[in-house]
């Protein structure tokens, strides 16, 4: 086009040069540079456009025509950066302290609430737990990082505070902490013993006093067994536990069968306390253990160790963690406890002792099927702000009875297994979802005040605007702007104007 | 651009009917009384409002439309301004879904939703026409007298007066106090009384924290104070703190020691202590023992003597320099005294303070003495038992019959394995109440051993010389008869052997002290049995079956699992639950928190915060369950670790993860 425009501008410059007016000529020659240029549509050298300082307090609605972005202060928050196409930005985090709360928003009844806050500043602090009522739950004190744990007694929403306390005991921050604590189904346990002892029996006692439905036996010799029946009817255990000395006495079927439930998904904890035959180990499910000197202790409580254990953390297909070594076998798990007379811990330490035993369960991963689990958000939700709620097991629809919106469930590339909506929450506190699983499920979500965490909010706005920091810089063709078209397109109509009026005259 | 005026028509025409109750019914009370200037006042003010609600429609309705019709996607202002063809094409479809949409209940529930009825407005104009007509009716009244009518009034007006009145127990000495409700503290087991001045006004009714009420008519209500609790009345809540009664405190200021040792030559000893009580000490008396003499030959004298009174009833002082002849010490003697006091409580206190000891040493001689015997009381016990004594008796025999021993030689050996004898026998002889060898008894028997005739001497006179038995083994009362026979027997044995081996004979004193050994066993045995009595009787063990492997006899048995106990109780568990949403509680909630509170929440200012919550959730305060959540929840001592599976969700992603793996 540009050439035709060339040829078409030089013929009409040549005819007018050749009838001698000069001044059309002219004109002829701006009109085709004019037209000329606006058709090429070039590129200006370097750096060109507006570089736009954004106010934290009133995010911009489009970038169109910003080339670059300034920025003092925290920045905005991720939902904010997301609406805004990837600028250079000029940006310093503020050297300000800020903190980083972390805490369970969800926990099942019976598991240890941990709630720790990072801080950036050094100096000696003290952290409070504290209940509705303001009574302290726990408390801790140090520098840095610190952590306070709460057992809560009941399913309930909690709407908890925590009260972060400097040196001189004033109060540097303080803010809500809400949690929801679930019941949870019984644990289902099948047990088969053929050495009794005091572990068993603390075993079993702490299993019934976690309400967990146990089928239990234990074999004296070959002609006694003393059995215990489950209180209700169970199809699937989550867990089977056996002692090494039943599997060494059973017979090559029974083991096999035991293996092929394994195999099919369920787990299996050994207990190693009454181990004797390690060929057996090694030959059925690739273990190999060694023997143990008499007052070896293993894992965090130093119990007495297994007569017979793995010789290290790692031994073959088997991961060792605090006296536990467990490997996949099939879709299911094995798992080796090289701990005994744990009894001893359960009058002087019950609480650690259950703790414990909570870990080795989730060593093992013992696991239940839970219908929709949802996801703790990404950052704070606060009123007015777009919040993004996601949760896996979920279909259909779901609705928020508080802001009269019924949406469907979304899939997002950046969450390979959950279904997420975004909502803007009106006001502060818990925010009520319904949602269809495989059956319908209610969940909440705290909707924090504006004024809640002031420092959290400044770390998550500054983490936000860094990694927005980091999605560019683009290349830098991209930055340099094109040459703005309508000046030319004026010359050109001028010039061609003044031409056809010269010619009428 | 007609569109959006038309909206914003219909909304506005909404907002106007919502309001017109109100303007109408405000009219109302202005019409009946007839007044023109409370008609205009009420008609200026009508228009006041209605431009008031104007603006508000006018900026409101699109944020009112974007917030309760999800169609229009927060696009309302689109009505207003579009001005790119986009937003043009926009604005047509909203158009399309409001025509479809918004119907003449839509507007309606919308301006429900953002408009109110605005009739608290009416009250203040209602109170302002009540005003107006009560002084128009006042000035009438004044002109034509109407005594019915006041009169009425009057007793519909009548507020109740309340007095309380408190009555500590008599033994505090305290006066009776009246007056108005207000905060009060009182001793325990006072009795509070609320009467009511003007009894006319009918019954009035007092909630007790604890769940309880009152009713205060004619009667007066009564309550004795046994914890503190507050109460409530006309919405106002009064604390009544119960201090519980102290017991006496007793202060001895001198001797500042619990053991003092006076100078030998003090004449004197200082004593100075108080009593103090929160009201009165009914008694109070001093306690002195004198404990003279010393080993087994202790004489205690106890004196009694009451500390006097003085004027002010809560306090007793008393100090006093007794001289030591007054408290009848002498050299060697020890003084314990200790104080015990009285309170005039209901259910009196009684407090003992710890026992101080006076001691006045005893002349220099006799202290040498003591101070010889000290160090025999930290030397090791270089005990050999009875078995050594037997190996060193057989090691002798050896070595006597295989090299030739010297005669001096000989004789030291058998001498020392004689001393370890007696020194045993002196020690099993203490449980017999001989005299102890501990306690630097040894050089005494030395110096009996000294004097002791020829090794020759017949049995029964080296007994006689060597028991010098200073107290009778039957006022031993520490075992049993059988077990001191034993005893004896034991103690007989090693006499002979000692004497054997003094002759140096080791080779008869070998059978003796066999003998003995096997006295010493069956002690150690008896000791076992008497242990036995009292204690867990085992079953007996089957010998013949014992050790055997066989499991005859041991059943199998099959049981129900067990139900699991639970710390926290099923209607608390259910309140919690409760509490924790908006709805309503379940039946006798009060009963199950009220309960629980005075079961678990000892601390007083707990208590009553818990209960004060309790009264507010009971009022229907629903901001205030969180609070009482945590004070039921702060009942639970401690919560258990309950073991559970971890839960997973089974998403499609993880179930091919799963099916991808492999078997």
């Amino acid at each position: 086009m540009i050439a035709a425009i060339v040829v078409i501008g030089a013929i009409s410059l040549l005819l007018y040069l050749w009838r001698r007016r000069l001044l059309d000529a002219l004109l002829v020659l701006l009109a085709t540079g004019a037209l000329v240029l606006l058709a090429s549509g070039w590129k200006l050298p370097g750096e060109m456009g507006g570089t736009l300082a954004i106010d934290s307090a009133r995010p911009p609605a489009s970038l169109e025509g910003v080339r670059a972005l300034s920025l003092q202060g925290d920045g905005l928050r991720a939902a904010q950066w997301q609406d805004l196409p990837a600028r250079p930005l000029a940006w310093t985090p503020p050297a300000s302290d800020t903190l980083r709360l972390d805490f369970p928003r969800r926990l099942a009844l019976g598991r240890m609430f941990t709630l720790t806050v990072q801080r950036t500043a050094k100096s000696p602090a003290r952290l409070q737990l504290l209940a509705e009522n303001g009574q302290v739950l726990a408390e801790a004190r140090g520098e840095g990082t610190l952590t306070v744990e709460w057992l809560p007694p009941l399913a309930e929403t909690l709407d908890l505070k925590a009260r972060l306390l400097d040196a001189q005991g004033k109060p540097v921050a303080e803010g809500p902490v809400p949690v929801v604590v679930s019941e949870i189904p019984p644990l289902r346990v099948r047990g088969r013993f053929s050495a009794p002892s005091f572990d068993l029996r603390v075993l079993n006692e702490l299993l019934a006093g976690s309400h967990a439905v146990i089928d239990w036996q234990v074999a004296l010799g070959k002609t006694v067994t003393r059995s215990e029946t489950a209180r209700e009817k169970m199809d699937e255990p989550d867990l089977l536990l056996i002692d090494a000395a039943w599997f060494e006495r059973a017979s090559g079927a029974a083991r096999s069968a035991l293996l092929e439930e394994v195999k099919e998904g369920a787990a299996l904890l050994v207990l190693g306390g009454n181990a004797n035959d390690s060929a057996v180990w090694s030959r059925s499910v690739q273990l190999a253990l060694r023997a143990q000197p008499a007052d070896a202790t293993v894992g965090a409580l130093a119990l007495t160790a297994a007569p017979l254990n793995p010789a290290g953390a790692q031994a073959g297909a088997w991961t060792g963690k605090d006296a536990v070594w467990a490997r996949q076998w099939g879709q299911g798990r094995i798992g080796w406890l090289g701990a005994a007379d744990w009894h001893r811990q359960a009058i002087r330490e019950p609480r650690a002792l259950a703790l414990w035993w909570q870990g080795v369960l989730d060593t093992l991963a013992v696991q239940r099927i839970e219908e929709v689990h949802w996801l703790d958000p990404q950052e704070m939700p606060l009123p007015g702000q777009r919040t993004e709620i996601c949760a896996q097991g979920v279909t259909g629809k779901v609705h928020f009875p508080a802001l009269g919106q019924t949406l469907d469930w979304q899939r997002r590339s950046d969450r390979v297994d959950a279904s997420c909506v975004a909502v803007w929450p009106r006001q502060a506190g818990w925010l009520r979802i319904e949602t269809q699983g495989a059956k319908p499920v209610t969940g909440q979500v705290y909707v924090y005040a504006d004024g809640d965490w002031p420092l959290w909010q400044a770390a998550e706005r500054r983490d936000a605007t860094a990694r927005y920091a980091a999605r560019t810089p683009v290349p830098a063709a991209q930055t340099q702007g094109t040459l703005p078209g309508w000046p030319f397109a004026v010359v050109f109509a001028l010039a061609m104007l003044c031409l056809w009026w010269r010619e009428r005259r | 651009m007609h569109a959006d005026a038309d909206i914003a028509r219909r909304i506005w025409r909404a907002a106007l009917l919502r309001r017109l109750p109100l303007w109408v019914l405000g009219a109302l009370p202005w019409l009946s009384l007839r007044l023109l200037p409370g008609l205009l006042a009420w008609i200026a003010w009508c228009m006041w409002d209605g431009a008031r609600l104007r603006q508000r429609v006018s900026h409101g309705w699109i944020a009112w439309l974007d917030a309760d019709v999800p169609e229009l996607e927060d696009s309302s202002a689109l009505l207003i301004d579009a001005d790119t063809p986009l937003a043009r094409l926009q604005r047509e479809r909203l158009l399309a879904r409001i025509a479809e949409r918004l119907d003449k209940r839509a507007v309606r529930a919308i301006v429900r939703r953002h408009v109110d009825m605005g009739l608290s407005w009416l009250a203040p104009w209602l109170v302002f026409a009540a005003i107006v007509w009560y002084f128009g009716q006042g000035g009438a009244a004044s002109t034509a007298a109407a005594p019915a009518a006041p009169a009425q009034a009057a007793r519909a007006a009548i507020v109740p007066e309340l007095s309380v009145s408190a009555t500590p127990p008599a033994y505090t000495g305290l006066a009776r106090t009246e007056g108005a409700p207000r905060h009060l503290e009182l001793p325990e087991g006072s009795k509070l009384a609320w009467c009511l001045k003007n009894p006319e006004a009918g019954q009035t009714i007092l909630e007790l924290s604890d769940g309880r009420t009152l009713n205060v008519g004619a009667k007066c209500a009564e309550l004795a104070a046994t914890e503190s609790l507050f109460w409530r009345w006309r919405g106002v809540r009064y604390t009544l703190k119960v201090t519980p009664d102290a017991p006496p405190q007793i202060t001895i200021s001198q001797p500042t020691q619990m053991i003092q040792e006076l100078k030998p030559e003090a004449k004197s000893a200082a004593m100075a202590l108080s009593v103090r009580d929160d009201y009165a000490v009914r008694r109070a008396t001093l306690h002195l023992t004198l404990a003279r003499g010393s080993g087994e030959n202790i004489k205690f004298t106890d004196s009694e003597m009451p500390i006097p009174a003085s004027k002010d009833p809560r306090v007793r002082n008393f100090s006093k320099q007794w001289t030591l002849a007054e408290l009848g010490m002498e050299p060697g003697d020890e003084l314990y005294f200790f104080v015990r006091a009285v309170d005039n409580a209901t259910k009196p206190h009684t407090v003992q303070s710890p026992t101080y000891t006076l001691r006045l040493p005893a002349p220099e001689q006799e202290e040498e003495e003591q101070t010889s015997a000290m160090p025999m009381l930290v030397k090791p016990q270089s005990l050999r038992s009875q078995r050594q004594i037997i190996i060193d008796t057989e090691q002798l025999i050896a070595d006597m019959r295989s090299t030739r021993m010297a005669a001096g030689e000989a004789r030291e050996r058998s001498e020392a394995i004689a001393a370890d004898q007696g020194q045993l026998r002196r020690r099993y002889g203490q449980f017999l109440g001989e005299e102890s060898s501990l306690f630097g008894g040894e050089e005494e028997h030395d110096d009996h051993d000294d004097h002791g005739s020829s090794p020759a001497n017949g049995q029964m006179d080296v007994l006689h010389e060597f028991g010098h038995a200073h107290d009778e083994a039957e006022n031993a009362t520490l075992y049993d008869e059988g077990t001191k026979k034993i005893l004896r027997r034991a103690l007989v044995a090693m006499w002979d052997a000692e004497k054997a081996l003094r002759a140096i004979t080791p080779k008869t004193a070998l059978a003796p002290e066999l003998k003995a050994l096997e006295a010493i066993k069956e002690l150690q045995q008896a000791d076992r049995i008497y242990l036995h009595k009292t204690a867990f009787v085992p079953p007996p063990i089957k010998e013949e079956i014992r050790m055997t492997g066989d499991v005859v006899g041991a059943a199998s048995y099959r049981r129900e699992q067990g139900e699991a106990q639970d710390a926290i109780p099923v209607p608390l568990r259910e309140l919690v639950t409760a509490l924790s949403n908006e709805g309503p509680l379940p039946a006798l909630w009060t009963r199950t928190a009220h309960d629980w509170v005075r079961e678990r929440l000892l601390d007083d200012g707990q208590r009553l915060a818990a209960q004060r919550a309790i009264q507010d959730v009971a009022d229907g305060c629903l901001r205030c369950r969180p609070g009482l959540r945590a004070w039921l929840r702060a009942g639970i001592a401690q919560a258990p670790v309950i073991l559970q599976a971890k839960p997973v969700t089974q998403t499609p992603f993880t179930r091919s993860w799963s099916k991808g793996q492999p078997k």
